[in-house]
């Protein structure tokens, strides 16, 4: 009632032709904004600007880029099918907006420095995490854009609404973009303090973390740029913007190993579960490793857990299989992360003494595992699939008997057990009559000897989790390689919120850049590299020693960061991303990515599974030809607005 | 529901009894009079009726005014004629003079404008008054709804029968919704929008929605300058709305009531289950490669079966609805004190079968006037409404619908021998019938509260004749309070009768609670005199503010698996979630207006507002709008009386002026740091993210609109025809858009937005009207039409815009381009329409298209605009679409005859395209059902021939051969072949429908006296009658717009019939 009367009053105010605007002055205001004064007088208010800032920090955390990579596959339907593999799904980071975030947030700390509201310390602190997020975007920028404007200041001082001259800024040469992002992480390194309270923030490793990741890219491109070389008629080439050399290489190199051993020298950081006594045990320790929260092997990442509501990172809601995903059904899944053969041929086997062997899947009499059936469904495919003589299994199980620990821990197999369910990933039915059925939806059935079989595997779509509704929009409940995801998935249970953390710096990772730098450097290294390199193989209770070749490092690599957004990075730094043009007359299935359909035979004998090798899709043959034609300018993608910016574009784009 | 039919029982057993009783008058000896009827002037009345009062016996005044009649002495006559107020005179001699007098004109009424009344004769602005008794006459729960048809300029479009939606669109000239001033405040009141949600925006149509007919005295509608007397944002006009206030008089208590019985206008006819599976079959036939989808045994057993076709439709929806309306107000006063009171209750019933949907109002209205002192008067009006309404706690009605027909209709909504469980309808689908029982899976409610009040002291000075001082006060409250539970819920196996699944949705309860305060307050000052006679000046000036403040707070919590009571705190508090808001906002005005007129024939009034809102920077706050009208009543010049004496009014109006319409976000001239997001710095704890992204919007101001409206008035005969014609201009400039001048991205931010978009609105209202008597028979017809056109004249954007090709120019270049030739896109047939009867024909044909593999026979013949031998995009027309139509037309015919009264009003609109909804319900697929106006198709005349065979006979039909879609989306137009976007799918949406059409009789008094009744009105009415259109639109309505693909989904129109009584103690 008192407010009544004041409003009253405030009207009459202004009915009494007194100061016009005073109604206007009188209300609470725009409650939803702060001003910059407001936000930096204390250090909370500081936070929440840094928290701005780490939002956007681009680390893709669980975005599941390996399914652009022969690591994976999406289902049929999905849009990111198209272009497959050769879709980088990396549209490069671009966001000026972000950039000036920072930069704003690095001059309000300054002036409350020079206010006196935070302390030197305090001030060297969020300094060095500023510039250790601006390394992490101007590092996602280099890598898609080759050298970019480098923007350390917020702008909008020079904006006079005529030339604008301030505005503009030229592109950086590709080298002095790499240079500024691991100069930005020397000072980060040493600004920031080797440990903090809040344990997702950046300290002293997490930059030298990022810094030997960086170091590595940059001494990838500079390696390895001559082999997708781009001409000199490129206007961004001749100006060195999209441009590296080898002679670059070996000094980045240096600095990868530098940053690397730092941490590892730090006495800080080892692998979780390194010495583990039975394969069994190593499974268990690699399945814990990411449920496990910022353990010994943690450096820097994302938590998803904020303890009041849902924070989730969806992977388990995403990706779970069919038969364990635990919301019933009914409810559309939109994953199916599906791992495909490529990959899972090369996890090795443990062989004599837990040494490893060649872990190739065998599937037929002959050896001869190097041939892929092209339309499985479609009769050409049933004639090939029915000239080949097949390994009989009791089991489709019974192939992955003796597979790398990793395999076992962070991959879904056919008929392997997964939150106490036999996973049926079957794609067919050889009938007693001779008939081979694959991929029929009508999920025909016989029984044999009072056993009924079915084309999936099982009565109906609750109970199997492979192959079915391909090509159908509800498709993405079901494998379509034949095997799944199973890394970042809880053992025990359906998870609807996950809110295991996101590990974008760990310790094996660094162990791997420290060898592959090494290795690239110096040849092969039977020093440090080969020993970390065995305890990496060791963690996986594999025992036997293995050298240090470039060839082993990035087998290693391959297996070891799976489904972590390194594949394609690794391809991609290193100039080895599938080339039609230049492959596909040495290796015809080069780059294609294939399944492995289990069929049970009910026409030879005793009813029994064989295993069959094929191309993902029956009808890819279009898509592959179509879309599979990557272009070595491609590795530098298009800048966007180059006109209105007036900077040089990318060859890509001339 | 038992109950409201023996109400209805009753209701016709008492009418019944009260017309058997009507008495006869007993003859008795009888007169010959003769005598002679003459005007004031004493001038004869020539055609002057002269009826014994009661009988049918009468006689007519001949050129001199002479008549000459037998009755019974004693016998009392009424003398009536057109233009003069009907005279009853008992006969006491055989030679009788009587004089008529000229009835009050229309033109002397006094009607409401803005912050003052004027008489009708001296407007000069196109403002049109509508009097209770014209809305009450097609009394509707919605008030926009009895509007329809009646007001020129005011388009309408009933949307939904959803009822306490109050979804109708309106739009005053096609600028868009009208400011809504009720008793001298802008009012607004939460809207419930398509989707079933209770919209964020305040709406002015739903304010004027939700009032009580009954309350109402009248509406005045401001549609040209006129209306920037209310300054900011009346830029679409303004409806005032006036509400019934005391009178003099004894006291008068009233009571009515409507019943109503409702059924859905139009529905398609859904085929039973064999048709279905036998065209689903056909469907996939026709696809190369396709199979049949059901075996015959399957479709036989449904031909036997008939108790098998369970329809969703029918699950959900019942065939009627029941309603009823309840209306009591005591009126009545001396000279000291006036009174009126009122209270109503609304009690509408949903269409739905299931027990949810239902909406309740109930009102009460009361206010006093009373004399502080023989010059201080003081009126005191409150008004409190709540309004009540239990819903679904899914998407309500429209995904209920969508979930069913996605469903195959093999499944039923329950287990066949147990109709408690409700079946699982597999796939990412949910039961709509489980989804809308609340006692399964909850439900969500919504109540609200509207208090309103206003004061005001009126001053008739003493010392200076014609002025008065004038202060109110308004403080209203609005109160919403929201809850929804959601429920987990078993769904079981249709064929074994196993558990299933249950339903996605958690156990979870939600409460949210708003209110908004605005408090409003005016002084003004109105001086009215006359100079010497023929100079009449009056002038209005006032000041006001208005503050509101808004807030509203929310919460929800989860409760597992074990779900208690609806309340918060019964929820599990570690699920919780709560959310909060608040927020005010200000405006205030100095407000003059000037009128003079010399001897009523020079009309001129000038106008400013000098207006203020909270919005936009210092400096940037206060603007002037000025505006102008000037007016000639040509009629009353003696060469026009000489020339024309027939024509007793004829008027030119021309107005002209300027109002501001707010825009861009409060407070944007600050700049300011906002909350986005979080981020968790440790497990367990979250820290919220602050940035600022958005430019300091320093400059902008509101954009300019300029008004224009030239228009006459012509009345002649004395009433037997009346036109307003006008013609009406608006221009909005300075529309706030984004700079196009260009920074590169690395500033990071974009530039604020600015004062530079301008459009205009242009079009043409017209009335025509005629009214006479004839005898005893009364009647009136008013036939409206507006028409109007709309474009942009600059918009920044295209400075900067590409064009890549002449047809890219012709569908993105917006300037300058009239709303008609950039509404939607479509393909022209080829002359006579022809069809593809044959594979040969389809084979043979030499224009290629788009997509050939999807051509079947059937499929019509589109013309290739450009010749270039193929179809596509570049041989599109324009064509009106879908929306609230540029042109709308009414006519309403009403009349009465002694007791009986009638009124009919009919609605209808043109220049304007519908979809028939080819996926949404059809089929071709999609949805798992089939109607049968699509039964008329082309399709093989042996369902077992090949379809590809080029030597299978076709039999043709309108519609071109069947084939399945894979998406609600894809039937509808993603290729030429089925796309939608051709005449047999875009079809002229062009209606005239009988909007409402009541009969009333009105008892005569003799009869009632002895009952102590005043009067008492007995009615049946009717709205939605009959509907013309195009035959294809039928089954989907034409009033409605769905949206291309949505099919029936929806809650349908309804063709209600109504009888109700009102009497008056």
């Amino acid at each position: 009632m008192k407010k009544f009367f004041t409003y009253i009053l405030a009207a009459s105010i202004v009915l009494g032709f007194s100061s016009c605007d005073k109604i206007f002055d009188s209300l609470e205001g725009d409650l939803s904004k702060m001003s910059a004064e407001d936000m930096t007088a204390t250090a909370a208010g500081l936070d929440r600007l840094v928290s701005t800032l780490y939002q956007s920090i681009p680390m893709y955390a669980f975005a599941e880029l390996d399914k652009n990579t022969p690591n994976a596959n999406d289902s049929a339907t999905s849009s990111s099918y198209v272009g497959g593999m050769y879709n980088t799904n990396a549209a490069g980071d671009w966001s000026y907006t972000y950039v000036r975030d920072i930069n704003f947030f690095i001059q309000s700390i300054a002036e409350a420095k020079e206010k006196g509201i935070i302390s030197e310390a305090t001030y060297k602190e969020y300094l060095g995490e500023a510039k250790f997020i601006r390394a992490y975007y101007y590092f996602a920028s280099v890598r898609h854009y080759g050298g970019v404007p480098i923007v350390t200041e917020p702008l909008e001082q020079y904006f006079d609404g005529g030339e604008n001259a301030g505005l503009y800024v030229e592109r950086s040469t590709e080298k002095a973009t790499w240079d500024f992002v691991l100069t930005e992480l020397d000072e980060a390194i040493s600004l920031l303090p080797e440990t903090r309270a809040d344990a997702y923030r950046a300290n002293k490793w997490a930059a030298y973390g990022l810094k030997s990741r960086v170091a590595l890219w940059a001494a990838s491109v500079s390696k390895y740029w001559s082999k997708a070389a781009i001409g000199t008629d490129h206007e961004a080439v001749s100006k060195k913007l999209t441009y590296m050399e080898a002679s670059y290489a070996d000094g980045y190199y240096q600095q990868c190993i530098d940053a690397s051993e730092a941490i590892i020298n730090s006495g800080k950081f080892s692998l979780y579960g390194a010495t583990p006594s039975t394969v069994e045990e190593a499974v268990k320790n690699l399945e814990n490793l990411f449920l496990d929260r910022r353990n010994e092997e943690f450096i820097f990442g994302r938590s998803y857990k904020n303890g009041v509501a849902t924070n989730s990172n969806g992977i388990d809601l995403k990706n779970s299989p069919n038969q364990a995903h635990g919301s019933g059904t009914g409810v559309w899944r939109f994953g199916c992360y599906g791992v495909t053969l490529d990959l899972a041929d090369v996890y090795d086997n443990y062989g004599t003494g837990f040494s490893g062997v060649d872990g190739t899947i065998a599937t037929r009499t002959d050896g001869q595992e190097n041939v892929f059936v092209a339309q499985p469904s479609q009769e050409t495919g049933k004639s090939t699939i029915k000239a080949i003589d097949f390994i009989k299994y009791d089991s489709p199980a019974d192939a992955f008997k003796n597979k790398d620990a990793r395999f076992l821990a962070h991959v879904i197999y056919p008929f392997c057990t997964f939150r106490n369910t036999e996973i049926i990933i079957q794609g067919g039915m050889w009938k007693s009559n001779g008939d081979l059925v694959i991929y029929d939806d009508s999920n025909p059935s016989e029984t044999v000897a009072g056993k009924t079989y079915y084309g999936y595997g099982a009565i109906n779509e609750t109970y199997y989790s492979g192959f079915y509704y391909r090509g159908h929009t509800n498709d993405g409940s079901w494998y379509t390689t034949g095997f799944g995801l199973k890394k970042f998935l809880d053992p025990s249970k359906a998870v609807s919120e996950s809110q295991n953390p996101w590990y974008d710096i760990r310790y094996a990772e660094i162990l791997l850049n420290y060898c592959e730098a090494q290795v690239e450097k110096n040849g092969t290294d039977a020093g440090q590299s080969k020993k970390y390199l065995n305890e990496i193989r060791r963690r996986a209770n594999f025992r036997d020693e293995r050298s240090a070749t470039l060839e082993n490092v990035l087998h290693e690599r391959r297996i070891e960061l799976a489904f972590e957004d390194d594949y394609g990075s690794t391809l991609w730094r290193r100039r080895a991303y599938f080339n039609r043009e230049r492959d596909l007359a040495t290796n015809p299935t080069g780059g294609r990515k294939h399944a492995l359909i289990p069929i049970v035979d009910l026409h030879d004998g005793a009813p029994h599974y064989i295993l069959v090798r094929a191309n993902t899709f029956d009808y890819d043959t279009d898509r592959y030809t179509n879309t599979a034609n990557f272009d070595n300018l491609s590795y530098y993608e298009s800048i966007p607005n180059y006109t209105v910016n007036r900077i040089v574009r990318n060859p890509i784009q001339d | 529901m038992m109950k409201t039919n023996s109400l209805f029982k009753r209701l016709f057993s008492v009418l019944a009894g009260i017309v058997l009783g009507a008495s006869m008058l007993s003859a008795q000896n009888t007169i010959t009079v003769k005598g002679t009827v003459l005007d004031p002037a004493k001038q004869p009345v020539i055609g002057a009726a002269v009826m014994q009062t009661g009988t049918t016996n009468g006689a007519a005044a001949d050129l001199d005014g002479n008549f000459t009649i037998t009755v019974p002495m004693g016998a009392r006559l009424t003398v009536s004629a057109i233009g003069y107020e009907t005279l009853q005179v008992t006969v006491t001699s055989s030679t009788m003079n009587i004089t008529l007098q000229e009835e009050a004109s229309e033109l002397d009424e006094s009607i409401v404008v803005g912050y003052g009344t004027q008489k009708k004769a001296s407007l000069t602005s196109a403002i049109t008054n509508i009097q209770a008794e014209d809305i009450t006459a097609t009394k509707q729960a919605n008030l926009t709804s009895s509007l329809q048809g009646k007001v020129p300029g005011l388009q309408i479009r009933q949307q939904s029968g959803a009822v306490g939606w109050f979804d109708d669109e309106l739009s005053l000239r096609g600028y868009g919704e009208p400011l809504v001033i009720i008793d001298g405040v802008a009012r607004t009141s939460k809207r419930i929008n398509y989707w079933g949600w209770a919209s964020d925006n305040n709406s002015a149509s739903a304010a004027l929605a939700e009032l009580n007919p009954e309350d109402i005295e009248s509406i005045s509608v401001l549609k040209d300058a006129s209306a920037s007397i209310y300054g900011l944002n009346a830029q679409n006009g303004v409806i005032l709305v006036t509400t019934k206030k005391g009178q003099i008089g004894r006291p008068s208590i009233s009571y009515s009531n409507t019943l109503t019985y409702g059924v859905p206008t139009a529905l398609p006819k859904e085929s039973d289950i064999a048709t279905y599976m036998e065209a689903f079959n056909e469907m996939y036939r026709n696809v190369r490669g396709g199979t049949r989808q059901f075996s015959d045994e399957e479709i036989a057993y449904y031909k036997a079966h008939p108790e098998e076709n369970f329809s969703w439709y029918d699950a959900v929806f019942k065939n009627h609805t029941f309603s009823q309306v309840h209306n009591i107000s005591l009126r009545g006063g001396n000279q000291q004190t006036q009174y009126y009171v009122s209270g109503n209750i609304t009690d509408q019933d949903a269409i739905y079968r299931a027990d949810t949907g239902d909406y309740h109002r109930y009102g009460l209205t009361a206010n006093f006037t009373t004399k502080l002192t023989e010059n201080l008067s003081f009126t005191y009006q409150t008004n409190i409404n709540v309004t009540d309404q239990e819903m679904p706690p899914a998407n309500t009605t429209q995904n209920a619908m969508y979930y069913g027909f996605l469903t195959e209709r093999t499944i039923q909504a329950t287990l066949r021998d147990d109709p408690g469980k409700f079946v699982d309808p597999g796939g990412e689908h949910r039961n709509p019938v489980a989804l809308m029982t609340s006692s399964v899976a909850g439900s969500k409610k919504d109540w609200a509260i509207t208090f309103r009040n206003n004061a005001d002291i009126k001053y008739d000075a003493p010392w200076l004749k014609g002025l008065n001082l004038q202060a109110s006060l308004a403080y209203d409250v609005v109160s919403r309070i929201g809850s929804t539970l959601s429920q987990h819920f078993p769904l079981y196996d249709f064929e074994t009768g196993a558990l299933a699944t249950y339903n996605p949705d958690k156990n979870q309860y939600d409460e949210n609670w708003n209110q908004m305060l605005t408090y409003y307050g005016r002084i003004q000052a109105n001086y009215n005199t006359t100079i010497a006679q023929d100079h009449h000046i009056g002038a209005t000036f006032a000041m006001e503010a208005q503050i509101r403040q808004n807030r509203s707070i929310g919460a929800s919590r989860q409760f597992g698996d074990f779900y208690t009571h609806g309340t918060i705190n019964n929820g599990d508090s570690s699920k919780a979630t709560n959310s909060g808001t608040r927020s005010s906002s200000a405006s205030a005005g100095y407000i003059g207006r000037v009128n003079y007129d010399y001897k009523g024939k020079y009309l001129v009034e000038l106008m400013a507002r000098y207006d203020g809102t909270y919005l936009y920077a210092p400096g940037h706050r206060w603007g002037l709008f000025p505006s102008y009208s000037v007016g000639w009543r040509v009629s009353e010049e003696p060469f026009f009386k000489a020339i024309l004496p027939k024509v007793n009014n004829f008027k030119l109006r021309w107005s002209d002026g300027f109002t501001g319409q707010s825009q861009g976000s409060p407070y944007g001239y600050l700049s300011g740091f906002t909350s986005t997001g979080s981020y968790v710095f440790n497990d367990g704890g979250q820290i919220p993210g602050f940035a600022n992204h958005s430019p300091a919007q320093t400059i902008i101001s509101w954009a300019k609109v300029r008004m224009m409206d030239f228009g006459f008035d012509v009345e002649a005969w004395r009433g037997l025809f009346g036109a307003t014609v006008d013609w009406f201009w608006r221009r909005t400039s300075g529309i706030a858009a984004a700079s196009t001048a260009t920074v590169p991205d690395f500033m990071g931010i974009s530039l604020p937005r600015m004062n530079l978009n301008a459009n205009e609105n242009v079009g043409i209202d017209l009335t025509l009207s005629h009214r006479n008597r004839i005898g005893d028979f009364n009647y009136r017809v008013q036939l409206n039409g507006t028409f109007s056109r709309f474009r942009a004249t600059y918009q920044e954007t295209e400075n900067t815009k590409i064009y890549y090709s002449a047809q890219n120019y012709y569908t993105s270049h917006m300037i300058g381009r009239w709303s008609n030739a950039r509404g939607s896109s479509m393909y022209n047939w080829l002359p006579g329409n022809p069809q593809f009867t044959s594979w040969s024909e389809i084979n043979d044909y030499n224009i290629y298209y788009g997509n050939m593999e999807n051509m079947r026979p059937g499929m019509y013949m589109i013309e290739d605009r450009n010749g270039d031998g193929s179809i596509d995009d570049k041989d599109l027309y324009y064509v009106w679409g879908e929306g609230n139509a540029p042109l709308q037309f009414g006519l309403v015919f009403s009349g009465s005859y002694k007791g009986f009264d009638f009124n009919m009003t009919f609605s209808g609109a043109s220049a304007v395209r519908k979809q028939v909804p080819l996926s949404g319900g059809m089929g071709y697929g999609f949805f798992k059902t089939m109607y049968d106006n699509y039964l008329d198709r082309y399709h093989p005349a042996d369902p077992n021939a090949d379809p590809f065979d080029p030597n299978t006979q076709w039999v043709a039909g309108y519609w071109p051969a069947l084939t399945p879609a894979t998406s609600a989306y894809d039937a509808r137009g993603t290729y030429n072949t089925y796309g939608a976007n051709q005449p047999y799918t875009m079809v002229d949406g062009t209606f005239l429908r009988l909007k409402s059409l009541e009969v009333g009789y009105t008892f005569t008094q003799s009869f009632l006296q002895k009952v102590h009744i005043r009067s008492l009105r007995v009615y049946a009415n009717g709205t939605n009658l009959l509907t013309f259109c195009n035959k294809l639109l039928k089954p989907y309505d034409p009033e409605r717009n769905q949206g291309s693909y949505l099919g029936i989904a929806g809650t349908p129109l309804m063709r209600n019939f109504s009888a109700g009584i009102s009497v008056n103690f």
